[in-house]
């Protein structure tokens, strides 16, 4: 072996352990889908939104630095958007100034203020590559959140990921760093 | 060239982070220590090289795994040794499936008895550099990678004598002997 040839190994070897490292921190993804499936009954939301998460974890863990310590942040802070909606969902509606909104759409813009809250916070305290990781962790956050707010439609999502970016970027402009 | 060893640390520690752009300095720095390892184990045997392309595989498929804090000259002596160790065994294993005539490491070791005395002090000399200081074990690195560091000659015969005498307690409280 030539010692360009076992430089090269040495670099796959490294690559394929990272891909490895990734695919293990991606692995709490399979029970929230099949969490996400069973509760809200909408696998053909579900299952592309569990694979774009699993995905998306598994290249941030081999990435690694800023992108792989955005993992667990992100989906601490896509629980909420994810829970929220499961707890509400029978509330009903619920209606300000003559607009009716469902409780499971309030659940998912409340968990994707929550989730953009927490993403923030988590933001503030990393010291290098701010905006990698916090992109990462908001990427997280909202495929995880997606996973709960599939039961309130495409609106919901999207009310959940709006009310996720504005309020990471309110919570680093008003405290930028810790 | 000769790294110290809390470079080489900050090297593994980043490429553990998944920056990798530590890969290549790191790949240079152990490179020269691993070749030496393995020569001195394998007594100078064509199929060093081998064994220290092996050793290098394995370091950077583990190096996502390395705990900060831990001794860098341990973790590669530990590995290269076992690498050696396994390419010893192959030879024997070969050896006994084809018969005489193949030329192997063993075959110029006294005695089955030696090298098995070999192997149990080598294991014996990795378990107790590992309870060796960060300056102890940078010193004897450089000692055993032929390197001198940019110390005055008598400053850095006092090291070694000093990082040879700790060496040699420690052996003896460990197992016993003068």
């Amino acid at each position: 072996m030539t010692p360009t040839d076992a430089r090269r190994r040495s670099r796959r070897a490294y690559e394929l352990s990272r891909m490895r490292l990734g695919f293990l921190a991606a692995l709490p993804v399979i029970p929230l889908v099949a969490f996400s499936m069973f509760a809200c009954g909408r696998p053909d939301f579900s299952l592309p939104a569990g694979g774009a998460l699993f995905a998306v974890t598994t290249w941030l863990g081999a990435r690694g630095e800023a992108y792989g310590r955005a993992i667990v942040p992100g989906f601490l802070s896509g629980a909420a958007p994810l829970l929220l909606p499961l707890a509400l969902r029978t509330s009903g509606h619920c209606c300000v100034g003559g607009v009716c909104w469902s409780g499971c759409m309030l659940a998912c813009v409340a968990g994707g203020v929550l989730a953009g809250l927490g993403a923030g916070f988590f933001a503030a305290a990393e010291q290098r590559n701010r905006g990698a990781f916090l992109g990462s962790v908001l990427l997280v956050a909202g495929l995880v959140g997606v996973l709960g707010c599939v039961m309130a439609g495409l609106s919901g999502v999207a009310g959940m990921a709006l009310a996720l970016g504005t309020s990471a970027t309110g919570y680093l402009a008003a405290r930028p760093a810790h | 060239m000769h790294h110290p060893t809390s470079d080489l640390e900050a090297l593994v520690a980043r490429l553990a982070d998944g920056d990798r752009a530590a890969f290549d300095p790191l790949y240079e720095a152990l490179w020269p220590l691993v070749r030496r390892l393995a020569d001195r184990m394998l007594l100078g045997s064509p199929d060093a090289e081998d064994a220290a392309q092996e050793a290098m595989t394995k370091l950077f498929a583990r190096a996502s795994h390395f705990e900060p804090g831990r001794s860098v000259t341990s973790w590669v002596l530990a590995i290269t040794a076992f690498e050696c160790k396994t390419l010893r065994q192959r030879q024997r294993r070969r050896r006994e499936k084809e018969g005489a005539g193949v030329d192997t490491i063993e075959d110029r070791l006294p005695s089955p008895e030696a090298t098995a005395i070999a192997r149990d002090l080598e294991a014996a000399a990795v378990e107790v550099l590992g309870t060796l200081g960060p300056a102890d074990l940078e010193t004897i690195r450089a000692v055993m990678a032929g390197a001198r560091p940019d110390l005055p000659q008598a400053t850095f015969r006092k090291r070694v004598q000093r990082a040879l005498n700790r060496l040699r307690t420690a052996w003896s409280s460990r197992h016993d002997t003068d």
